[in-house]
């Protein structure tokens, strides 16, 4: 744990130290949330991309769409989704998959503006995705595209904290058993059809919840760090 | 962000009563949700905290409990709970429960209080009495009534077989030509268009009246002021117009062409559903057939009064009204074709024709008290033959035999004052089953025809023997808690199999019945005379024998009973089906359904209250 407290704080300084953009700074001169606070205390933002491929160097983010968790309850008020623009033309796959047409995709808000937007949402919180990897290396990738530095962020992962919860109770996990889907079910949350960035934001968000709930003796005493993993 | 677009929105609009939302309302609704998870057996209320949420699952089930854990209700998927402790501020009454891993979706209590004040069907529905909840139910349905020539148009109503004359006819001639066309009025038109008309009124007050000549030209005596209706208006419009101006002819145009002629008669004759003009049909007829005739209107005429928004006991009342005719005019044939009775007697009807309750055809229940001048020997074949013609006659009316055999025609019920006086101080001084079964008939008995005193008499003798054996009251109070309302625990339908359709909900031996039942026990034990279930219950509150609340529940369900039975069956007489006591319960609305289940939970209630004053502790 203390290595993620080390490289944020290190990242830190160096955007500090490098940027001038206001609203990085704004982000990160505000307090961070501690890793030693409570669940209930936490405030948090699941998050979800589509995006037009796994490799965040040579791939762009379509959507992205988020919902806020606070007091233990998502606030369904703060969900937003939003679709981004992007110059490259979609591979044909990737448009299937997702529904979403160029025309659609070209009206979207450019990188730069919907990142400076996202990062004053992020502010203060705990992001939270399903299999963090990809949003957290898309999040990379434009912060230093955009402000040459490394975003600190502190984020949970509900695909590792469900790994965890198996591992401990030796329970072996067959191959799917993990996405997002196949684990809503096992937690008795409601089948949803539909696919897009904030659909899957609730869902995880929905996710996180059950597997507080279920797991851990209550998310009064259960702290951020005993969830990173 | 595009809420509409999200599954939650579509399940949102899948609940009851949030599918009776406005867009705006609904899309309010959705952005202040709170979603959150409880695990199975995790505490979601507890007694003295605060609520300020109204719950909705969206996924899993939770029990509500009182102190000491025992399950007051469980809720499910689309169901709300929580709203019972906003109502009161916020305090948190009883115990609930996850029983399954569970998501809700909470509503913010702000907000359900103003959709209590926007939305007249989420304030329904969440009313926090179940027995208001019905009676602004009932209420909502009758703000539909209405005057049944306000759905109508003129252009429905108008008749179009005109009498068209040019206005240099001779009087005589336009005399002559309405009285053989059998016309009131005609219309007088030159060249396409229409310059007069000429009613027989006119007839009278110019023609006569002025000692006109015979050859004067119609044009003369026409009134040309011309008030005409288009097809458009409504039969409502045109009865207005004609009270106003005092007329009874209307013409009725469209694009300046003739269409027809409204008369007042037409207006009338659409209303002519009404059973006052069978009533009045009934008793001039001659002949069995000719009443047979009439019956069969029966079915479209109870369409027609629910379609009209008429109350479910108005309704029943005038279709017990033409079964009460039938069966006089049926008696008073039966008297020309035998002869007049030797001794007096009165006929006796039971059922739901004795308490006004008849729906469409339903079996005949009758009998005879004879005076005790009656002698078998001499007397007994007049009144065989009398039994026999009247009931042949109803059943052949649709008023088809009693499977029971509870008839005129069977000799047991077709007996002396004494005897039948016998039949009650056994069924109440024994009450055996079969007794009781008896006593159920034959409290609720109507003298339609005859000498009444024969019943008046009766009925006093059977009071009297009631306040000397109470016991036969808790005895007939066990046998009105028999047939229990159709709900599982959990509020669930009960359903049974009825023949060949699916299984449905048995309104008459589930709902109607006990509620009849239960108003037959308080009307014996408050002496009273009351055959219909209604007039039981407000008299029996009357003589304190129950409360103001139990009385306006009891209405209230037995009403809203009636008007679901009788929806059905219009819907079903519509649909050329015989019409049946069995709703399923996919043919009502969720609405419908759920105060379906208050009205049924209010049987149930009250049956639990009938048990505990008569049954226990006198047993």
């Amino acid at each position: 744990m203390l290595s993620l407290f080390d490289k944020n704080q290190r990242w830190r300084k160096k955007a500090l130290a490098t940027t001038k953009d206001e609203s990085f700074r704004q982000y990160l001169l505000n307090d961070f949330p501690k890793t030693s606070q409570t669940v209930s205390e936490t405030e948090f933002l699941v998050l979800d991309f589509e995006t037009t491929g796994l490799d965040s160097k040579k791939d762009h983010i379509i959507s992205a769409g988020w919902v806020e968790i606070s007091k233990n309850k998502i606030q369904l008020a703060s969900a937003e989704h939003h679709l981004i623009s992007t110059k490259k033309q979609l591979s044909g796959q990737s448009v299937s998959i997702h529904n979403l047409t160029d025309d659609m995709i070209s009206q979207g808000v450019p990188i730069t503006i919907f990142f400076k937007y996202l990062l004053k949402k992020i502010t203060g919180k705990v992001v939270i995705a399903h299999y963090k990897k990809i949003e957290y290396e898309f999040l990379q990738q434009i912060s230093n595209s955009i402000f040459g530095c490394h975003l600190p962020i502190i984020m949970l992962d509900t695909l590792m904290i469900e790994k965890k919860i198996r591992e401990k109770a030796n329970k072996p996990i067959v191959v799917n058993e993990l996405r997002l889907f196949n684990l809503r079910n096992h937690y008795n949350l409601p089948r949803y059809h539909a696919h897009n960035a904030l659909e899957d934001a609730i869902a995880t968000a929905e996710l996180f919840l059950a597997q507080i709930n279920k797991h851990f003796s209550s998310p009064d005493k259960l702290k951020i760090k005993a969830l990173l993993y | 962000m595009e809420i509409e677009k999200l599954e939650i929105y579509d399940f949102l609009k899948k609940c009851h009563p949030l599918d009776k939302l406005s867009e705006a309302q609904l899309t309010e609704l959705a952005q202040s949700i709170e979603i959150s998870y409880f695990r199975r057996s995790q505490e979601v209320f507890k007694p003295e905290t605060n609520n300020e949420y109204l719950y909705l699952i969206r996924s899993g089930a939770v029990e509500r409990t009182d102190d000491s854990h025992g399950l007051v209700a469980k809720f499910t998927e689309k169901d709300f709970f929580g709203h019972r402790a906003l109502e009161r501020g916020g305090t948190i009454k009883k115990f609930v429960h996850a029983v399954e891993d569970s998501l809700f979706y909470m509503i913010p209590g702000h907000l359900y209080f103003k959709l209590m004040k926007e939305n007249k069907a989420f304030l329904s529905y969440f009313h926090q009495e179940k027995n208001k909840r019905l009676r602004s139910a009932i209420n909502e349905i009758h703000a539909h009534d209405r005057n049944i020539l306000d759905s109508t148009s003129v252009r429905e109503l108008l008749h179009t077989d005109i009498l068209i004359l040019p206005p240099e006819t001779s009087i005589q001639e336009t005399a002559i030509r309405m009285s053989s066309d059998n016309k009131t009025a005609a219309i007088i038109m030159q060249n396409n268009q229409i310059v007069g008309i000429v009613t027989d009124r006119v007839f009278c007050t110019k023609v006569v009246a002025n000692t006109l000549d015979s050859g004067t030209p119609v044009a003369t005596i026409m009134s040309q002021n011309l008030i005409s209706v288009t097809p458009e208006n409504t039969g409502l419009d045109a009865m207005l117009i004609m009270a106003r101006n005092n007329i009874r002819h209307l013409p009725v145009v469209e694009n300046q062409q003739l269409l027809g002629v409204l008369t007042a008669t037409d207006l009338i004759h659409h209303q002519s559903y009404n059973p006052i003009y069978a009533i009045n049909e009934i008793h001039k007829a001659t002949e069995i057939s000719q009443l047979v005739l009439l019956c069969k209107t029966l079915p479209q005429t109870l369409c027609k009064l629910v379609d009209a928004g008429m109350r479910a006991h108005d309704i029943s009342y005038s279709i017990s009204s033409v079964g009460r005719a039938v069966a006089q005019r049926l008696l008073k044939m039966a008297e020309k074709k035998f002869g007049p009775s030797p001794v007096d007697y009165a006929f006796v009807v039971a059922g739901s024709l004795a308490r006004n309750d008849q729906t469409v055809h339903s079996d005949q229940d009758n009998g005879i008290i004879l005076s005790d001048d009656y002698n078998e020997n001499e007397h007994g074949e007049y009144f065989k033959n009398l039994a026999q013609f009247v009931s042949d006659g109803l059943n052949q009316c649709g008023y088809v035999y009693c499977p029971g055999d509870v008839m005129a025609t069977n000799t047991q019920w077709r007996q002396p004052y004494s005897v039948w006086k016998s039949y009650f101080h056994k069924w109440i001084f024994t009450p055996k089953p079969k007794a009781l079964m008896y006593s159920s008939i034959f409290f609720d008995m109507r003298c339609i025809y005859g000498n009444r005193k024969l019943l008046d008499d009766l009925h006093d003798e059977i009071h009297e023997m009631i306040t000397k054996n109470k016991l036969f009251i808790t005895y007939m109070a066990a046998n009105a808690q028999q047939n229990t309302p159709p709900l599982g625990i959990f509020r669930r339908f009960v359903l049974e199999k009825h023949g060949e359709e699916d299984k449905s909900l048995n309104m008459k031996k589930r709902g109607i019945m006990p509620c009849t039942d239960m108003a037959r026990v308080f009307a014996l034990d408050a002496g009273i005379n009351q055959i219909n279930t209604r007039e039981r219950l407000k008299q029996a509150h009357e003589c304190k024998i129950i409360s103001k609340e139990a009385k306006n529940d009891l209405l209230d369900a037995f009403d809203f009973l009636c008007l679901i039975r009788l929806k059905h069956q219009a819907g079903q007489i519509k649909q050329g089906k015989e019409a049946n006591n069995h709703v399923s319960p996919e043919e009502l609305s969720s609405l419908e359904r759920r105060h379906l289940k208050d009205a049924f939970e209010i049987i149930r209630t009250y049956q639990d209250v009938l048990s505990n004053r008569y049954t226990q502790g006198r047993m």
